[in-house]
Parts: structure tokens; C-alpha cells; sequence
């Protein structure tokens, strides 16, 4: 049996000074000649209309049509919309082991949001970067300003300071109503090597992943369109082109593509984006022990006797978080189950406000899309085999 | 009869170990039960993601190819489980992927994903998690069969079988799965990038034949679950990939969905399923091999040894009978061959080019049929009747 999961990993996909001084080898190779694109009026897409029918009850296409038309699409979408896309560079100064200031390079992906400048990418993209540089897909290069950071969602807006004409801002879609095995494409700089255009289906949704600095992201999109590193913060598109998700992470044991690549919904964009660019900040509600809980499921409930099949059996609260103040309990004791230690004898919360939560994921996503903090919250509790309904209100996720 | 030379030697077995619920959970202990503002440190909770909702019909945003796509993933993905199998140490559970054959509620997965488990659990779609016991397992073509129990009928919902026979490379090939048993139902897409290829199954000593080749991801988890054709039915079960780093590289194989519908009535009525077998070992002639040992023609099965009790040797087929150093392209040194045996160049009408068509050959035939190989000997031509025996089992 092979152990992969050890090594399996979330890799961030910002890249690192090795992979840029690549894209610096090739760009003669690749530059002016496909940049100047005028802007191309509306896409001619074909679209079914109400109710579509199996694909043999539209007479009009023969298949050799149908490549031509899926092919036409996929011009068209990189046509108009690869001109939103920016390369974006951050160099950080770092001692090196002699004590020597070296400058060390990350590139990553991101997008036009709108004509005063604003450019959309993700944080990781960005953190810890002492400068920041963007090269527009005419090859301009200007330097770009952070305007906000949300750590969390992993969003993070630049701006830069251009002529509005010289910038073509990304039409933005709804991710609400996806679906699993709609087209999904991707532009962005894989590898130093900009807008590369990749294709593939939306593999999942509403997914919660867990990243390396154990942050979960909510609501995800799963594509096996390639997502390398590079691509980060560079948009994720539907077949008309409209932005439904940024790319962010990738499942792979390699560091390479495996098709899975994961991308941030576009209506945690929407929601987010106007803040950062008003505030500079995104604030999270937060109770305290997300993250911090069991999943109960019959097999556990019957092993610890819990007087519930489904919900979240609290472990651990932080200190002084709302949920702390408001007297829930954590884990009282250590149990054996096997070779497992349990911590056991907290609160069972089985409810947030009568929604019904089976997963930590589901508490994630309704304080993510639902709340802001300030709110209030009526949790629905298990304590000594009594339940209870706990108001609390919700505070800020602290920053880490 | 494992002589696949430049077949795919590191095919990876796709199921993976992973720490199940309470091996995830495990983790807790190494940390203080109290602590104070800081990165929260539990690994999540390894649960699936609560279906997306779905909301009212819009149909602007995709065209028709998209919403075959999508009609499929919302009729197939309900037939489609998860499956962890727990070992008796927790150490080595592992997850696969699986799909709901018929309404009895038999559900096919690998064999590999299910190898040793002392406790099946099946999750649908739905989250929904169920028992099942092994009813029966195929080392060999890497199958095995499980039974749900207690399952609700209306949970029951068959895949619809294609037929392998009828696929076409560069036709479309959808996978759906559960990769790195973390991504439950996740769908991806490709084509059929070659069929009827013949590959020795890391678990067996002997080679499956027509296996369907795909570029749609298939990742460690996927093994089990099916590869369907654009109209959502099954044409293959995934089960390896070819990959120096145990992920997908773009070269998915699947076991064809005919072999699927000869073996799991076996299983499933039976247990096991006895393999047809002629008891020869051998390799494919090729050009170099046939100058070097002088023989008559460029391409057929060169008989390298006959199993002592196996049905060739009853029937009087001869294998090799002196060593020969050779020079072989790609090798420095020369490299021992046995040499002398029976050439087959045909089996009953088939003509036989290389020892792939005499295992692709024999994997539509029954134990107890004859078949009749065509060989040369000595410069004759000879006709010989072999009654096939039942496969032993793997030596491990």
C-alpha cells in the first residue's frame, strides 16, 4: 500500500526566483507579438436556450461544427479576456547566509477588477513582499501598491496607477449558480510563462479545504483545468468568459499539476473586494472553536455514548473568544479509542441559528456567507444530555 | 506469462493509505487541551463537502456540450461511492472510489482498494455512509464486489454499462471519483488515449489485456471508480496510473467494462472467479530475437517454459531447452535467453503476432474450452489442442 497522503499537500502557487528567471529566458520568445489584441466586441457563444435537450435534439450543429464553434469559444474567451490578466511580481530582501542583502523574486497571476486600477490576486501572491511590480499584457511594467489584504480568503487587491483606456477589467460572473461539468479556463502565468490559456470542467463544488497554514478556504471550485504554480491569483472563467473563481491551490504531491486545482468562488470576490478596497481589511466572524471540533457520526456517537448521531463534539475553545465568554465548554477529559486519544466531555453543538451542521465545513461556510461580526447567533447545544439553545454574538476572528 | 516489455513497469496501484476519522483524530493528542489564542492546529475534520445548492435553472452560462456534462454528473454521481476499508491496525486503511452494479446493491470497486480490510465503509454522495461486506475479490483482474447492508432501496441506484468493445480512442472519457480520498464525487475529463493494451497488474503475476488508457485525471483514490463514456455509461473501472510520482501524469488505464461483466456475476455468485489458463510461459518475437536465435519468423510467441501442471504440458507443447547470451537493443550486456521452445502463431483463428494477443485472446475464453494453437516446431507447422485449466493462485 502506498503512503501518499503524508506526502500529498496544499501548495500555494506564488513562484519562486528559479521559475521567473524562466520566464525571463523565454520572453523574447513570446512577447510583443500577441499582446496588442484589440478588444473584441461580444463573443459569439453558442448558448442553450431554456429547456436544453439531450445534444441529438439540436439538429442545426453537425459535429464537426460543434469542435469548430467549442474551439471559436475558447479564441474568443482569450481574446478578450487574457488582456485582464496581469503578471505580477514581488521581491522581498532577504539575508542571505553571509549576512548579504539578496533581493528573492515570487511571481504569481492576477486581473483588472476595474478601470481606476484595482488589480485582483491572492494574497499569497503577495505576502511578505517589500515591492511589487505588474506587467499589463501589453508588457508594461508599472509598480503596484497593496490596497488590502484578506489573509483568510486568501484575496488581496493591488492597484496601480494607469490610464484607464490602457486597462481592460474583467467582466465578473456568479459563482452561486455553477455547476459540476460546465467548462472551466483558466489564464494566468504557470511557471513564469504569462497567459497561458488551460481547459478543463469544474470537477466539484462547495468544497472547504484545508491549506498548508491549516486555513480553511470555503465554498472552493475543483477544476482538472492545469493549475500550476504561477497561476496564482489569475481567474478562473465559464465558457462566456465571465470570472467565476481565482485560482489558488492545488492538490499534488509534486508541486505539478494533477488536475486538481482548486479556485476562490467569485461571490467571496464580490463580497470581500468592495471592503478591501474602502477599508483595507475583511472582517471575519468568529465563535472560537471552528476548527476545534469532532464530526460525529454514528460510529463515534456509539463509541462515546453521545446522545446524538450527527453534529460537532467541541474539543478545545480559544481563550476569550465569544464562545469562551459565553460559558461553552471544551473537552474535560482524554478518552482511549483504540490507539486514538479523544478528547471528550465538551459541548455538542447539533445547530447555528435551526440550520442543522453535520460538518465543521458547514459552519465554516454559514459564518463565512452569512455573518458578519456583531451578529448574533443561536447555537443549539447537547450538555449533560440536555439541550440547550445558547445566543452568543459573534466577534472578530483575530488576526494570526 | 508476464513478459510485457515496455509496458508500464511502474504502474502505480492508485489506493493509497489514509488516516481514516479516528486516525485523523489521532493527531489531538500531541497537543495541550487548552491553549491561547493561536493558529488553530487540528487537522479538519475529514468530511465530505455538503452538496452545493442548487438553485433555479439558469441556463446562459453554458452550452449544450456543457450541460451534457452536467446532466451526467447529476445522474451518474448518486452510483458513484467512496470507500475506505479499515484495516485491523488503522495503520494501513485506505480509500478508493466504487460503483453501485445492479439493485441488489453490489458494489464494484479494486481489488487493491478493498486487499485485507476487516471493515468496509461505503459513502454515497449524499454523505450517506453504510457497511458492506466483500462478497468476492479477483486478485488477478484487480475486482472486487461488496455488498451494502442496510442500505434504503431508493440509495440504490445502478450505473448503466457500455461495452467496452465498441471504444474508440479520442472519444470523450469521464472520470468520477475520490481522489486522494479527500475529494469524494470530484469529476474530470478526457479521452480515450489508447484501448487494448496489456499490463501486468502490480498485484498478479499475470497480465489483464484491453485495458482502456485515458488522459482524464485519475489520481491515488480513483481506483475503483468508473470511467464513462459521454452519455454517462461505463466503459471502465480505474484502476492504475503510470506515474513517477504517484499522481496523475496524464496516463489513467481502466479495466474494460466487458471483462467487468464476464468476472463480478462470478464473484458474485461464487466468491472467486477461475481464470482460464494454459500453463505456458513465454515472450513476444521480435525482430533482434528472431535474428539471434535463427528463427523462422519475425513475429509470434516464443515458448520460453511449460508449467509442469498446467494443460500445455499435457498436451505436449515444449518449452525452451538451452540458455542463449543474445544481444539486445538498449542493453549493454548480453542478456540470457531461453531458447528452443514451441513458437505459437496462432490460437484457434487468430493469428498470434506477439504474446499480448495470446493473453488478450485467452481473457474471452472459459475454463474446460479447447483451444487449438498453432505452432512451429522444427521447421513444421503443428496444430495442437490445449483444454484450458483453471488459473492457481498468485504465489506471494
Amino acid at each position: 500500500m502506498i503512503e501518499l497522503k503524508q506526502q500529498a499537500r496544499w501548495w500555494g502557487l506564488g513562484v519562486l526566483f528559479g521559475l521567473l528567471a524562466l520566464a525571463c529566458t523565454l520572453s523574447p520568445t513570446i512577447a510583443p507579438t500577441n499582446i496588442s489584441l484589440p478588444p473584441s466586441p461580444t463573443p459569439v457563444v453558442v448558448v442553450v436556450t431554456a429547456t436544453p435537450g439531450p445534444l441529438e435534439a439540436q439538429p442545426t450543429f453537425s459535429p464537426e461544427q460543434l469542435v469548430d464553434i467549442e474551439e471559436q469559444l475558447m479564441i474568443e474567451v482569450y481574446d478578450r479576456v487574457s488582456q485582464a490578466v496581469v503578471h505580477i511580481t514581488s521581491r522581498a530582501y532577504v539575508y542571505s547566509f553571509f549576512y548579504e542583502v539578496v533581493p528573492q523574486e515570487g511571481s504569481g497571476s492576477g486581473f483588472v477588477y476595474d478601470q481606476s486600477g484595482h488589480i485582483i490576486t491572492n494574497y499569497h501572491v503577495i505576502e511578505g513582499a517589500e515591492e511589487l511590480e505588474v506587467t499589463l499584457a501589453d508588457g508594461s511594467m508599472v509598480h503596484a501598491e497593496v490596497v488590502g489584504a484578506d489573509q483568510y480568503n486568501d484575496l488581496a487587491v493591488l492597484k496601480i496607477d494607469v490610464a484607464p483606456e490602457k486597462l481592460y477589467p474583467v467582466e465578473l460572473g456568479s459563482s452561486a449558480n455553477l455547476r459540476v461539468g460546465q467548462r472551466a479556463i483558466a489564464i494566468g502565468n504557470p511557471f513564469g510563462l504569462d497567459r497561458t490559456l488551460t481547459t478543463g470542467v469544474i470537477s466539484s463544488l462547495g468544497r472547504v479545504i484545508e491549506r498548508a497554514n491549516n486555513r480553511p478556504l470555503a465554498e472552493v471550485i475543483q477544476t482538472d483545468a492545469a493549475i500550476n504554480p504561477g497561476n496564482s491569483g489569475g481567474p478562473l472563467l465559464n465558457s462566456l468568459g465571465q470570472v467565476i473563481g481565482v485560482n489558488t491551490a492545488i492538490q499534488s504531491p509534486s508541486g505539478g499539476s494533477v488536475g486538481i486545482g482548486f479556485a476562490v468562488p467569485v461571490d467571496t470576490v464580490k463580497r470581500v473586494v468592495p471592503e478591501l478596497i474602502a477599508n483595507g481589511r475583511y472582517p471575519h466572524p468568529w465563535l472560537g472553536f471552528e476548527g476545534q471540533v469532532y464530526r460525529i457520526t454514528p460510529t463515534l456517537a456509539e463509541a462515546l455514548k453521545l446522545p446524538v448521531e450527527k453534529g460537532l463534539l467541541i474539543a478545545r475553545l480559544y481563550q476569550d473568544s465569544p464562545a469562551h465568554q459565553a460559558g461553552l465548554r471544551g473537552a474535560d477529559r482524554r478518552l482511549q479509542v483504540g490507539r486514538n486519544v479523544i478528547l471528550v466531555g465538551g459541548d455538542i453543538v447539533t445547530a447555528i441559528d435551526d440550520v442543522p451542521l453535520e460538518s465543521s465545513d458547514q459552519l465554516t461556510i454559514y459564518l463565512e456567507t452569512q455573518k458578519l461580526p456583531g451578529d448574533q447567533v443561536i447555537l443549539t447545544l447537547w450538555r449533560d444530555g440536555k439541550e440547550i439553545k445558547q445566543p452568543l454574538y459573534l466577534g472578530e476572528r483575530p488576526e494570526e | 506469462m508476464s513478459t510485457n516489455r515496455g509496458n508500464i513497469h511502474t504502474a502505480i496501484r492508485i489506493a493509497i493509505s489514509l488516516a481514516a476519522l479516528l486516525g485523523a483524530m489521532g493527531c489531538i493528542c500531541s497537543f495541550p487541551t487548552q491553549f491561547i489564542k493561536s493558529t488553530p492546529t487540528l487537522p479538519p475534520t475529514p468530511t465530505l463537502a455538503p452538496a452545493p445548492t442548487v438553485q433555479p435553472e439558469r441556463t446562459s452560462s453554458w452550452d449544450a456540450q456543457e450541460q451534457q456534462l452536467i446532466d451526467l454528473y447529476k445522474r451518474v454521481g448518486p452510483s458513484v461511492v467512496s470507500i475506505v476499508a479499515e484495516r485491523e491496525n488503522h495503520i494501513e486503511d485506505s480509500s478508493g472510489s466504487g460503483f453501485i452494479y445492479d439493485r441488489e446493491g453490489y458494489v464494484v470497486t479494486n481489488f487493491h482498494v478493498v486487499e485485507g480490510a476487516s471493515r468496509v465503509i461505503v459513502t454515497f454522495a449524499d454523505e450517506t455512509e453504510v457497511k458492506a461486506d466483500i462478497v468476492g475479490t479477483d486478485q488477478d483482474s484487480d475486482l472486487a464486489v461488496l455488498r451494502l447492508k442496510d442500505v434504503p432501496a431508493e440509495k440504490v441506484k445502478p450505473v448503466e454499462l457500455g461495452d467496452s468493445s465498441q471504444v474508440q480512442v479520442g472519444q470523450r472519457a469521464i472520470a468520477i471519483g475520490n481522489p486522494f480520498g479527500d475529494f469524494a464525487q470530484t469529476m474530470t475529463m478526457g479521452i480515450v488515449s489508447a484501448v487494448g493494451r496489456v499490463i501486468r497488474s502490480p498485484n498478479s503475476q499475470f497480465s489483464n489485456a484491453e485495458l482502456i488508457q485515458t488522459d482524464a485525471a485519475i489520481n491515488p483514490g480513483n481506483s475503483g471508480g468508473p470511467l464513462l463514456d459521454s452519455r454517462g455509461r461505463v466503459i471502465g473501472v480505474n484502476t492504475l496510473i503510470h506515474s513517477t510520482v504517484r499522481q496523475s501524469s496524464g496516463v489513467g488505464l481502466a479495466i474494460p467494462i466487458n471483462t467487468v461483466k464476464q468476472i463480478v456475476p462470478a464473484l458474485i455468485a461464487h466468491g472467486y472467479y477461475p481464470h482460464p489458463w494454459l500453463g505456458i510461459r513465454g515472450r513476444s518475437i521480435e525482430y533482434w530475437l528472431a535474428e539471434g536465435l535463427n528463427l523462422p519468423v519475425q513475429q509470434g510467441a516464443l515458448v520460453t517454459s511449460v508449467e509442469p501442471d498446467g494443460p500445455s504440458k499435457a498436451a505436449g507443447i515444449r518449452g525452451g531447452t538451452q540458455e542463449v547470451l543474445l544481444d539486445v537493443p538498449g542493453h549493454d550486456e548480453q542478456v540470457p535467453f531461453t531458447a528452443g521452445g514451441d513458437i505459437i502463431v496462432g490460437i484457434d483463428d487468430q493469428v498470434v503476432d506477439n504474446f499480448d494477443d495470446i493473453v488478450t485472446y485467452l481473457q474471452n475464453t472459459e475454463v474446460g474450452q479447447t483451444v487449438t494453437l498453432k505452432i512451429l516446431r522444427d521447421g513444421q507447422e503443428l496444430e495442437i489442442n490445449v483444454e484450458l485449466a483453471e488459473r492457481p493462485k498468485n504465489k506471494d
